[in-house]
């Protein structure tokens, strides 16, 4: 307890001056942010990718329709405002005025007309899904967008945010290879807070201030610079050496974060991004995990509360049901697998004597194979623990660590395993990160529902929720979801996991954006100019 | 010597062949499906991964794909990234330089300390200090390089602060002229000690071992009966013909420190074609890894040409008879 105490006065002896400064203080402007990604952007094009290197450096050239705020409500980015008509079919955004693309060009409703029509709706490898439910794309005068929907897609205003949905230049793209376009790869054209730089190929990326930037006065910083280092510990090592000033939690290794915390030339951050989880996969064409009484033992057998602590260090918290405890206005409070399946082996054992899988004279009941990712931080913990927790239960498991090509492979598309782990984001919204887990998927596509669970009550659910308009409707159906799916379970939601990123203690404006690629505009140094 | 030459260059081909043959079968036989890699973390429409599979020829039977692949290198067409959708050819060059400077440093220090070790060692075979560079060179053989590159980084740049950690260059501030390769040099420090450690300590091996049976030969006898000093003996008798081995060696290191610049250049964030070759192993980026490896195989076999050239003309008893 003495502990735990003297480690909550840690974290906000750490974060309290931070956050009172940056209130109380008035922003300087220029300076430089060195920030850490893993390796070169495989594109500069944020509209048809998902990849982190490449959205973390476009996104500071490129901007979404909206922002997400820290509780995941679009705010305004190049649209100024937008309003959804009452039965979800219709969304009208009124757009900024003058904001300039970096070549001077003005930026109107047809570039967005144009991104959304032709590059979204064809190359976006998550964004596509949510064009399917789009009849038309509008833009009747230069300032106002409308989008028309065949069906209401409730997460469509969330996916507009630069990381979802950035808007490209039309007079750059119309006409061209969309994905061979040389601006994906050399001196993109964005209206973001900063322009192109240059690009050291394999070392780093340098963009600076664009002060025809559309929010006056801002950006603060006068560079951004990617830096790229590709091993994980020596990156902690170059923002302990003051090489570099930030590292997303997707790249910061998460073992290092209580050290990290201890030093005073540096700020650390919890609940950085959208909600991810890891899960844990029953095949439930295989025996006898077709059984969901074995599913909800080996679930009572699993200790959650170690994985957390040991294969995670702490940073975020048991699963408590399908849909993450952070989607607030979702999450059902009556379903808590905290309780429904806390860590309890001799229930488990009853539970699977009850399922008629008595153990053999060996002791053994059966066999499983657990197939993960090896490169991914946290699951090999989980794995053996996992391991070691059924061993009591009289279940053997072979761990069988993968490489991530090879997991797509067996546990998608040939579903060559029993148990396997699994990292999900949420994306922010049931409809688009957590439904994909459990609708009944035939084919073998990768980060889908590898399960072979089909449950048609589940897959009308998640439907009607996808698609109401209001978000009360939304609520009631996945509420309902989500206990169907804790008595069904064909996925155990082991931890709810929480980002962390670390910055030099002499930034002041970050995180003000759920997603970590907004709003870097409002950053700046303490060490900056009072004026510019 | 010129027909030795042309022979050894009229080997070179057949030799390329078959190595493209082995890697290409080896990485498309792996498991794991590019396409998939590139469409990321989420499901990816079914046209559109019918449409990637068609853009890059991904559809079309393997002997197929294999013949298109061979002929087009025949023509020096290494093909189209599927992860940067640039072609290969610039991917690589662009990045062959700093690689090279890596490398061909590391690979000189390695040679020239190892040599000025080993014969330090020669000179008083058993003694301390022969037992100290004995013993070091044990350790510097074995060290893993990952690790003691990032013991150097905690050392020289985090606790010290003498050196840069990541990198080639400076990134705040952007020097030029001399400034740069000043800044350049400074950088080059670690990774290369890094790179050239377990090479030097190869070197010295080989060279104390040549040396001293050199240094047993009866023209050394004689060179120190006709009263030459210790220095002259060492350096102006028994050095130029204990070097021999170690040249060999040299030409021989080169391949292997291409292979362990991919570890260092992952290590100290250096901006070479290691750590490309490292990511397209994961993302099955099959025409990049295809690439590199012959761009790699190419210069360790004309390396080792290179080197068995010049070997047969600083040995005059060596006269290959091709």
């Amino acid at each position: 307890m003495t502990r735990l105490v003297l480690f909550l006065v840690l974290v906000f002896a750490t974060l309290a001056p931070a956050q009172t400064a940056a209130q109380s203080e008035t922003p300087r402007h220029g300076g430089t942010m060195v920030f850490a990604i893993g390796a070169n952007p495989e594109t500069l094009n944020p509209a048809v990718t998902t990849g982190v290197e490449a959205l973390g450096v476009a996104c500071k050239m490129f901007n979404g329709l909206v922002y997400l705020d820290r509780d995941w409500n679009p705010q305004p980015e190049l649209a100024r405002s937008w309003t959804v008509s009452k039965d979800g079919l219709r969304i009208a955004f009124s757009l900024q005025p003058n904001v300039k693309w970096h070549d001077g060009q003005a930026f109107s409703s047809a570039d967005v007309k144009f991104t959304m029509e032709e590059v979204l709706a064809k190359f976006h490898p998550r964004t596509r899904l949510a064009f399917v439910n789009v009849e038309a794309v509008d833009a009747p005068d230069p300032l106002t967008v409308v989008v028309r929907f065949k069906k209401a897609y409730a997460p469509f205003l969330h996916q507009m945010t630069c990381q979802e949905a950035a808007i490209l230049p039309r007079h750059l793209y119309q006409g061209t290879d969309v994905l061979k376009n040389p601006r994906n790869s050399d001196a993109p054209i964005g209206t973001g807070p900063f322009k192109w730089g240059r690009w050291v190929r394999g070392d780093f990326i340098e963009m600076v201030r664009n002060d025809q930037y559309f929010r006056p006065g801002l950006p603060y910083l006068d560079k951004m610079i990617a830096k790229i280092t590709p091993d994980a510990p020596a990156r902690v090592l170059a923002l302990e050496a003051g090489d570099v000033d930030y590292i997303q939690s997707f790249f910061l290794l998460k073992q290092e974060v209580a050290r990290l915390r201890q030093n005073a030339n540096l700020q650390v951050k919890q609940d950085t991004d959208l909600p991810g989880v890891f899960l844990l996969f029953f095949n439930t064409q295989r025996k006898p995990l077709d059984d969901k009484g074995v599913r909800q033992a080996l679930a009572l057998g699993t200790n959650r509360q170690q994985m957390l602590e040991q294969a995670v260090f702490g940073l975020g918290s048991v699963g408590k049901s399908a849909i993450h405890t952070g989607l607030r206005w979702a999450y059902n409070p009556a379903v808590d697998y905290t309780k429904l399946y806390a860590y309890n082996a001799s229930k488990a054992n009853a539970l699977l004597d009850q399922a008629g899988y008595r153990r053999g004279a060996d002791g053994t009941r059966f066999k499983l194979r657990l197939v993960y990712n090896v490169a991914q931080a946290g699951l090999p913990a989980m794995a053996e623990i996992a391991r070691d927790n059924w061993k009591a239960l009289g279940v053997e498991v072979s761990v069988e660590p993968v490489e991530f090509q090879v997991t797509l492979d067996r546990v998608f598309a040939k579903r060559d395993y029993e148990v396997t782990l699994q990292p999900y984001t949420t994306a922010g919204d049931p409809a688009i990160g957590i439904a994909r887990a459990y609708v009944t998927m035939n084919e073998g596509r990768p980060f889908t529902n590898p399960t072979g669970y089909s449950n048609p009550k589940v897959d009308d659910l998640f439907a009607q929720a996808a698609v109401a308009p209001v978000r009360d409707d939304r609520r009631k159906a996945y509420f309902e979801v989500q206990k169907i799916i804790a008595e069904d379970l064909p996925a155990l939601v082991l931890i709810d996991r929480t980002e962390v990123d670390v910055a030099g203690a002499k930034f002041r404006g970050l995180w003000q954006s759920a997603e970590p690629y907004d709003l870097w505009d409002r950053v700046w140094w303490t060490g900056g100019r009072a004026s510019r | 010597m010129a027909r030795y030459a042309l022979v050894r260059l009229l080997q070179i081909p057949p030799v390329l062949l078959g190595l493209v043959t082995v890697i290409w079968l080896v990485v498309r036989l792996a498991p794991g499906d590019p396409v998939l890699a590139l469409v990321g973390d989420f499901p990816a429409p079914d046209e559109y991964v019918k449409r990637i599979r068609e853009e890059f020829g991904l559809d079309r039977s393997l002997p197929e794909q294999f013949f298109r692949y061979v002929t087009a290198v025949a023509r020096g067409d290494l093909g189209f990234s599927f992860v940067f959708r640039r072609p290969v050819l610039g991917l690589v060059l662009e990045r062959a330089g700093a690689t090279a400077l890596l490398t061909v440093t590391a690979l000189l220090f390695a040679s020239l300390a190892g040599v000025a070790v080993g014969v330090l060692s020669a000179r008083r075979p058993f003694s301390w200090v022969d037992g100290l560079i004995s013993g070091g060179s044990v350790v510097g053989f074995s060290v893993p390089v990952f690790w003691l590159g990032q013991l150097l980084i905690l050392l020289f740049a985090v606790t010290l602060g003498w050196l840069p950690a990541q990198g080639m260059v400076s990134v705040r501030e952007n020097p030029e002229g001399w400034a740069r390769i000043r800044d350049i040099a400074l950088h080059l420090v670690l990774p290369a000690a890094a790179l050239s450690l377990r090479f030097l300590a190869m070197t010295a091996r080989l060279a104390r071992a040549s040396m001293l049976e050199v240094l047993g030969r009866d023209y050394i006898r004689t060179a120190q009966a006709k009263g030459a000093s210790g220095a002259r003996v060492l350096i102006g008798h028994a050095l130029p013909n204990a070097a021999l081995p170690v040249l060999t060696l040299v030409g021989y290191n080169l391949g292997f420190v291409l292979a362990g610049s991919a570890l260092v250049e992952t290590v100290f964030g250096w901006p070479g074609i290691g750590r490309l070759l490292y990511d397209s192993v994961f993302a099955r980026d099959f025409p990049v890894l295809l690439g590199i490896m012959i761009v790699v195989s190419l210069t360790v076999v004309l390396a080792n040409l290179v080197t068995d050239l010049l070997y047969a003309y600083v040995d005059p008893r060596i006269r290959y008879r091709a």
